[in-house]
């Protein structure tokens, strides 16, 4: 009893800390001070009359709502003898195998500069800097010579990383024993098994409406879309967080959609926001980045090729090119097993992110919001939360090892059969479901589904409903893949994900196989 | 609460295997670690906390000062399988930092001569498995232990207690008026 207390008071302690910096108490307290002018606040009961004022002005709300997001992305509280490493990444051999894989794309981005005699960074002089300015919405349909650039990496670059992942403490013989990993990933890290599964996703199962099945053109809307859509609405009225959360697990109407992830991710459209927003333009416009042309390269051989996304590339990278310059994101640093590589520009510190982003990650983004500065928000919150799980190794559950280990587990007990012929074949699943999971299935689904898939994502505060649903599409395909002999022909089986309905597979899947 | 640490002596772990040790296949499960206490006489233990590696279940056994007319100092057992790694074949909690406390014990430990920590980690998959960075507390001194338990209540009170502060300084700054 001791210890919770004393853990609780630890967490508030630090919760407060957080809130103390931020925006929203300084409103608070202008909001407070106004207060006192109002008639009904009395000075014997000065302090339960303002919590009042709060409670009937909504203030008090979006302090709820800034409290639970602080509790859902910040992790426990530390042991106090734990140094931060540990906070970040508490397994040592996981900590070096991303120290050395940081040291390689950074060693891999130098030997690029020295080659193309490219400087890291540098200062843009004003005549480039008022041209950037001018066509700021049409960066498309500027044409740079980018044939020198070559990407960082390859997702199969970053997977080789992962299998060759080993802890030294563990028995890696050659002898086969009760638990030999039969797939690609060989540490041993905490998998859910079906039926955790089954009740940490226990809002999808077949009695319970979702959007994405009960909302087709047979079902007449009466039954669950009509309901649902209300409470929606009802939702995003309280302006609760933590209820929106819990609603979004069955799927959010496209109507409310923008609102519910910007209620959820506690993103609030301020004209501060604009303001930061802007600044970080100018940043971009007045020096220029390495990592730029690798962005500019990158989204032209992907979005801009994309049927769905082209639309979206000035978007794009209006929005990447401001976020490889947002000192804001180092705060995910504390948890992130990754950190920051820094570049100087002539003695001025500047600070740079990844040196590949994945735009597609933005890209499904774009059907929701229109202004580029809260797209941008929106893309930032998405990023410190989740995906940036997606390209760091590290011992989290909804890390990418933990996320590939878990498909591994679910194809291997639940198709014994198709596991064992893929992997006679030379065809490891996780070969080809590797790429689809450390994109988020973004540039695979049809958007819509994407969307009702991400709806989840945020619903359930985990990245682990990709492994499900990686697993879902191997077992949706299983006939024709019990017929592939090589691993050309299974790629070519699992190459169109776009006819997919996700929420049907993700049922069948968890609820309604026998096994 | 102020604590201090009590210098110690950690004997190196001891394998219990069943035969010998060199022509027997397979890795012990269990290894034992003494811990003794030369330079403080018997003390009352407050708070234990260590490094887990791959260890997966712990036990304490304690040996204390007893009183002067009974039998010699006898071995209680002061923790039995404490839980460390919720699956032993798992990582989780595999590298994590831990502390035990005087209270979660099932006996008194006022009067500590010394310690025998017994590990265990049944899976045959792990290499090695020990304990690291043991270290051992005291009570501290007493002073400003009521203040602080004030000041957690407060705290825990209630989770709008940022506007408490805000509040109370008005409530300060307006009396002062």
């Amino acid at each position: 009893m001791l210890q919770e207390e004393e853990d609780l008071s630890l967490t508030i302690a630090q919760i407060v800390q957080k809130l103390k910096g931020s925006r929203l108490y300084a409103q608070l307290e202008r909001q407070a001070w106004v207060s006192l002018q109002k008639p009904e606040i009395k000075l014997e009961t000065l302090k339960e009359d303002i919590k009042e004022f709060f409670r009937i002005t909504g203030w008090e709300k979006k302090l709820h709502n800034a409290v639970y997001s602080e509790l859902t992305v910040f992790p426990l509280p530390r042991h106090p003898a734990a140094p931060p490493e540990h906070l970040k990444e508490p397994l040592v051999y996981m900590r070096k195998a991303q120290g050395s894989w940081e040291k390689r794309i950074l060693k891999s981005l130098n030997s690029m500069c020295t080659e193309l005699s490219i400087p890291l960074a540098r200062k843009r002089p004003v005549v480039e800097q008022k041209e950037l300015l001018n066509k700021w919405n049409e960066m498309g349909t500027d044409e740079p010579d980018l044939s020198l650039f070559r990407p960082v990496y390859a997702p199969k670059d970053f997977l080789e990383v992962l299998i060759n992942l080993r802890n030294p403490n563990y028995e890696n013989g050659e002898h086969l024993n009760f638990k030999t990993h039969l797939g690609l990933i060989q540490v041993p890290l905490k998998v859910k098994y079906i039926s955790e599964l089954k009740e940490f996703f226990v809002e999808l199962s077949l009695n319970t409406g979702q959007l994405g099945i009960d909302d087709a053109t047979q079902v007449p809307p009466e039954l669950f879309e009509n309901e649902h859509v209300r409470l929606g609405q009802k939702v995003l009225a309280e302006q609760d967080s933590a209820a929106a959360q819990q609603y979004i697990r069955q799927g959010s109407p496209t109507a409310l959609r923008a609102e519910l992830w910007a209620l959820i991710l506690n993103v609030s459209n301020q004209p501060e926001d604009l303001l930061y927003y802007e600044q970080l333009k100018s940043n971009v416009i007045q020096h220029d980045l390495l990592v730029d042309s690798l962005i500019y390269k990158d989204v032209k051989l992907t979005a801009s090729n994309d049927d769905y996304y082209f639309v979206f590339e000035d978007y794009l990278y209006q929005v990447l090119l401001c976020f490889s310059r947002d000192t804001a994101v180092l705060g995910h640093f504390a948890y992130n097993s990754a950190s920051p590589p820094k570049s100087y520009i002539r003695g001025k510190l500047g600070m740079e992110d990844y040196a590949v982003f994945y735009p597609p990650n933005v890209a499904p983004l774009c059907f929701l919001y229109h202004e580029p500065s809260k797209l941008y928000q929106i893309f930032r919150e998405m990023y410190v939360r989740f995906f940036f799980r997606l390209h760091s190794i590290s011992s989290h559950h909804s890390g990418i090892v933990s996320l590939c280990l878990l498909f591994e587990t679910l194809l291997q007990t639940h198709l014994p059969q198709l596991f064992y012929h893929l992997r006679e074949i030379g065809a490891q699943p996780l070969r080809i479901s590797f790429k689809w999971m450390v994109r988020a299935f973004s540039g695979y689904l049809a958007t819509d589904q994407l969307l009702l898939l991400w709806d989840r994502i945020l619903g359930y505060n985990s990245l682990e409903i990709l492994a499900v649903l990686a697993a879902a599409v191997f077992a949706f395909r299983a006939v024709n893949l019990m017929e592939v002999t090589s691993l050309a022909a299974a790629e070519a089986v699992l190459a169109d994900l776009s006819t997919l309905k996700v929420m049907p597979l993700l049922q069948i899947f968890l609820f309604a196989t026998v096994t | 609460m102020s604590r201090v640490q009590v210098p110690c002596h950690i004997k190196g772990a001891v394998a219990l295997q069943v035969g010998d040790v060199r022509t027997v296949q397979g890795r012990p499960g269990v290894l034992v670690i003494d811990v003794t206490f030369p330079t403080a006489g018997p003390f009352e233990l407050q708070e234990i906390t260590f490094k887990n590696y791959y260890t997966a279940f712990l036990s304490i056994r304690v040996r204390q000062l007893g009183s002067p007319n009974h039998s010699p100092n006898k071995w209680i057992t002061c923790l039995r399988d404490y839980c460390l790694m919720p699956n032993p074949h798992n990582e989780e909690g595999a590298q994590e930092y831990v502390s035990l406390y005087k209270h979660q014990m099932l006996c008194n430990l006022e009067k500590v001569l010394e310690l025998r920590l017994i590990l265990r980690q049944p899976s045959p998959l792990w290499l090695n498995f020990t304990l690291e960075e043991l270290q051992f507390f005291q009570h501290g001194p007493q002073v400003g232990d009521f203040f602080l338990m004030e000041d957690q209540n407060y705290q825990i009170r209630s989770i709008m207690f940022v506007l408490g502060i805000v509040l109370d300084y008005k409530l300060n700054s307006l009396k002062e008026q």
